[in-house]
């Protein structure tokens, strides 16, 4: 029996989540003292700063906490930085927001930052049960911050499409976590490992796996489960559309990587499996691309981006090596988080100087502002992967993984190759959109009355943190690797 | 499927499922079927009406309801829940105290008073947002 003292030191491993959580609150009621809503995002944005000081900390611990629920490993951590680095550049971004209604920011604020804590919960959670309570936790923030545009049609019809998507989703992977209960009899991620370890695999696992692959797939916009995303991300709230293809997918990648991880080596038809992910993955990236080709709603055509984005992290999960997939996503991902932010703070000064967001709004965008035009240019470049920008390390290192799969002969090797081809493919089909961009902003002439757009100063530091470090992940990648591959999850 | 062999042990298990199945669509259609055999047919005004005693339902119920509504009974749901939850802890509270430490016993003490502090928030943010007053 676990004794009231040990509960007690267990607690400051929760220190960012509890932060926040705190935080999250403490916003909601000063939101009903103080009348003026912009004078709580200082507290979001030391909120979420202090988070991520609190995660940089070296509190690690390998054992299992509260009873098996959580544990907070260095993996743990890394999702914690992310997730409230993200957090902070997008209380940055809603700053300068303006069709947020002025006396909605603290309700805004105080889910934002509940998510965020949502978000550290679902990457430390080794238990089924908290894994969907925090999945849950996630998803319930999420939907109500995509439906914070009241008076605007598509962000209510967007916020329920999300909804009902997410409950039919989350209604499934629930039946499979029910299935693998019962397979295995336990709700604990390692001692359903050790159930699977020394038995012959039923049906019920195969299917059991399946759909909780739904539920994850929902959560990184995997396709078939992607049908929510152009409609969401088009409706909300911008900055929430950033903070929906960075946060939430990256917390649907951790613990995707984490049940990945603790689970699946104990299944003996996990070559199949591998197999069945890497379709879906080049599924994923396929559907995105070609349809972001016929986009002409940045929004929308950045939505469809983000599904090819989660097919290309995705590919990373067919080498189940844990030196390889592990340090491909987390880099990835650490890469993606800052060139997609950047492309989205672009996204918002265009939609506050011309009030809609189609790609003509950005027609002559070099002659008008061109600190925004290259930046804009540089974000696109590092999202098609050309280097030496942060995209491309993430996608040679996707590409590298699946290259080392096949030469050092691992089981499904040659399927490998198909996929680092398709891979290859996609990469080039991604280009042609993310150029159509840039003619438009370079190639194209403004129309008559285009105002030039003015950058505000949380939007600026939000645009320059994203250029540099978008800069320096691709040209300074070392000290990022090492630091990925410290935070990568034990090796079973 | 996928190298997954049934064996006949695990045949036998998943047999009882089968039976539960058949068994269970049996007693649910079954009384239907009867019913509809032997049951004798008369609608009637009267017998068509939604409640057999109490009030006279009038109107249709095919309405838009107010969404306020709603939020009272979210209000209403969650502090139904939290007493499904006290009572439980309650029962657990006081073999904490008395079978185990007093010092375990105050900690979960003290998280029971957390988890309905946090719903009271919720409660108060409806109260001061107006959400509570019917107009």
């Amino acid at each position: 029996m676990v004794g009231a003292s040990e509960l007690w030191q267990q607690m400051r491993y929760l220190m960012p989540e509890g932060l926040l959580l705190c935080a999250g609150l403490v916003i909601l009621l000063f939101d009903l003292v103080v009348k003026k809503g912009r004078s709580l995002y200082p507290l979001a944005m030391l909120a979420t700063a202090g988070a991520a000081a609190l995660a940089l900390l070296p509190l690690e611990s390998s054992e299992p906490l509260f009873f098996g629920m959580i544990q907070s490993d260095a993996f743990a951590r890394y999702f914690k930085v992310f997730s409230a680095l993200a957090g902070f550049l997008v209380v940055l971004m809603s700053m300068d927001y303006k069709p947020l209604p002025a006396r909605f920011v603290g309700e805004y604020l105080g889910i934002l930052v509940l998510a965020l804590a949502a978000i550290m919960l679902l990457a430390e959670s080794t238990n089924l049960l908290m894994i969907f309570l925090s999945l849950e936790f996630l998803s319930l923030s999420s939907y109500i911050l995509v439906g914070f545009l009241r008076n605007d049609k598509k962000s209510k019809e967007a916020s329920l499409k999300y909804f009902l998507f997410g409950a039919m989703c989350t209604a499934v992977m629930l039946y499979g976590f029910a299935l693998l209960y019962g397979a295995s009899g336990s709700l604990d991620l390692p001692a359903i490992k050790a159930a699977f370890a020394n038995r012959q695999n039923t049906p019920l696992t195969c299917l059991a796996m399946l759909f909780i692959l739904a539920g994850f797939g929902f959560k990184v916009a995997m396709v078939p489960f992607h049908a929510w995303v152009p409609d969401a991300y088009e409706g909300a709230p911008t900055p929430i559309t950033a903070f929906l293809s960075v946060g939430s997918k990256a917390g649907g990648f951790a613990v995707l990587l984490r049940v990945f991880f603790t689970v699946f080596p104990g299944l003996d038809y996990h070559p199949y499996w591998l197999a069945v992910v890497g379709v879906l993955a080049v599924f994923t990236m396929t559907v995105g691309n070609v349809i972001a080709c016929s986009q002409d709603n940045l929004k929308r055509l950045l939505g469809y981006s983000s599904i090819a984005q989660a097919g290309y992290v995705l590919l990373g999960f067919v080498v189940m090596d844990g030196r390889f997939t592990q340090p491909a996503v987390m880099i990835y991902l650490l890469a993606y988080l800052f060139m997609n932010l950047g492309a989205f703070v672009v996204v918002i000064v265009i939609a506050n100087t011309t009030g809609q967001e189609e790609i003509d709004d950005l027609a002559g965008l070099s002659e008008r502002s061109p600190l925004l035009a290259w930046s804009m240019f540089i974000f696109l470049l590092s999202l098609a992967g050309v280097p030496p920008l942060g995209g491309w390390i993430g996608k040679y290192y996707i590409f590298a993984t699946l290259v080392k799969g096949y030469l050092e002969g691992l089981s499904g090797g040659n399927l490998m190759l198909w996929f680092a081809v398709a891979l290859a493919v996609n990469s080039v089909i991604a280009a042609y959109y993310y150029f159509r961009i840039v003619k438009a902003m370079f190639f194209e002439h403004a129309r008559e009355r285009m105002a030039r757009p003015v950058v505000g100063g949380p939007l600026l530091t939000a645009l320059y943190v994203s250029l540099i470090l978008t800069f320096a992940v691709g040209l300074w990648p070392q000290p990022f690797l090492n630091w990925v591959s410290r935070m990568a999850l034990p090796l079973l | 499927m996928w190298g997954c062999a049934l064996h006949p042990e695990q045949f036998y298990t998943l047999s009882f499922l089968g039976v539960f199945v058949v068994v269970g669509l049996l007693f649910a259609l079954g009384p239907l079927i009867l019913a509809y055999m032997l049951a004798p047919y008369r609608p009637g005004r009267t017998k068509n009406e939604t409640y057999e005693c109490g009030l006279e339902a009038r109107g249709d119920s095919w309405i838009q309801f107010r969404v306020q509504y709603y939020v009272i009974a979210l209000a209403f749901l969650i502090f139904d829940l939290e007493a499904v939850f006290l009572f439980p802890a309650a029962m657990v509270l006081r073999e904490r105290f008395v079978e185990q430490s007093l010092s375990l016993g105050l900690l979960a003490a003290v998280e029971i008073v957390l988890f309905v502090a946090i719903l009271a928030i919720g409660l108060v943010y409806a109260w001061a947002k107006k959400l509570l007053e019917w107009n």
